[in-house]
């Protein structure tokens, strides 16, 4: 037994720390499909495509709409394959954007096989890289104290490995756009 | 030198006048000029990524917001870059437009470009089309014309720079 949450608790948990329903943008395959489970919203953005890309068309979308608020949600092994876009929106200071790396220590879409950072601090890379009063673990945080929190923002979460089946998507690439094209119009 | 310069001023204002609402790179000699004065453009932010595929990322965030994206890329990139193209920018149907220097061209003969030559014309012109121009001369509209041309077929659209004998 473990008293981590699940992956669908957790990106629960981050999206209540806002005060508005910001925009989520979630990587292909488990993070999609458990952002649709937890919070089907027009405002989520369920990318396809390479793993860990995520972070960075949140990155775009951000600088796009810069009033707005901007969740990206990777999974462990994903944002490993995408590690230098953290130091990319760092360099950007796009001040909108915050990253949730949901650390299960498996390719849970991949038949549970370990991830190579399973070992990794995820908290020590998000405070070099943004700064420790910019990063954070999931589990110290509540609404009042990220509103306080200056971006681009991480937040780490530590979840258990699921138990349950991955739910599957269900939506179309022209599905996903022509809803999020609609939910991001200005 | 001046020619490249007289290049990346051209380029510069060709992506002014697509009024895009972002421009995204990683630098290539040719491109210097042209992501200096990006850099320095008070009309949009120019995001300098890390690696090229990151790039395809961030255009693809500002194409499914509906916004005009420009991506400025070495033609190795690119080649880096081939999934996300393929799998998002592609598959999501996504206009936003891609600028690459095909370095290794037969007025560009440099022994480390070739093979990016080669792959570029092997695979990328194989997954997309792709308008090739002379950097040195570019059409004054050539941005806008592309975009008009993404916004069209639904897809990115890819311009080859190249240097002229």
């Amino acid at each position: 037994m473990t008293n981590l949450p699940s992956q669908k608790e957790a990106i629960a948990s981050a999206l209540a720390l806002y005060e508005t329903r910001p925009f989520a943008v979630s990587d292909i395959g488990s993070q999609s499909a458990w952002l649709k489970a937890a919070s089907h919203h027009a405002r989520n953005l369920y990318v396809s495509g390479p793993m860990g890309l995520a972070s960075s068309v949140a990155l775009g979308l951000a600088a796009c709409r810069p009033k707005e608020q901007v969740l990206a949600v990777c999974g462990d092994g994903a944002l490993a394959m995408n590690l230098s876009s953290l130091v990319t929106i760092a360099g950007a200071k796009q001040e909108n954007l915050a990253v949730l790396v949901l650390d299960n220590g498996i390719y849970e879409y991949t038949a549970s096989v370990p991830v190579p950072t399973r070992d990794l601090d995820w908290l020590a890379v998000g405070c070099a890289i943004f700064g420790a009063g910019s990063c954070f673990n999931l589990s110290d945080l509540s609404a009042q104290k990220w509103k306080s929190i200056p971006g681009p923002r991480m937040i780490v979460a530590d979840i258990a490995p699921s138990t349950e089946k991955t739910p599957l998507l269900g939506m179309s690439p022209g599905q996903i756009r022509a809803v999020f094209l609609e939910a991001a119009k200005q | 030198m001046a020619e490249q310069a007289s290049g990346g001023e051209r380029l510069f204002r060709s992506i002014e006048a697509a009024r895009p609402k972002l421009v995204t790179g990683v630098p290539d000699g040719m491109l210097a000029g042209a992501i200096m004065l990006c850099e320095a453009s008070p009309n949009f932010p120019y995001i300098a990524c890390a690696r090229e595929e990151e790039c395809i990322g961030v255009a693809c965030g500002a194409a499914m917001a509906g916004e005009r994206a420009v991506v400025l890329v070495q033609n190795a990139g690119l080649l880096n870059s081939l999934g996300a193209l393929a799998t998002m920018g592609l598959r999501y149907g996504l206009p936003f437009v891609i600028l690459t220097t095909n370095r290794g061209v037969l007025a560009d003969p440099n022994s480390y470009d070739i093979e990016k030559y080669m792959a570029f014309e092997a695979s990328v012109k194989t997954l997309t089309p792709v308008f090739s121009y002379p950097f040195s001369n570019m059409p004054d509209d050539l941005v806008p014309a592309a975009f008009k041309w993404a916004e069209a077929a639904r897809r990115p659209a890819v311009i080859a720079l190249e240097k002229s004998l």
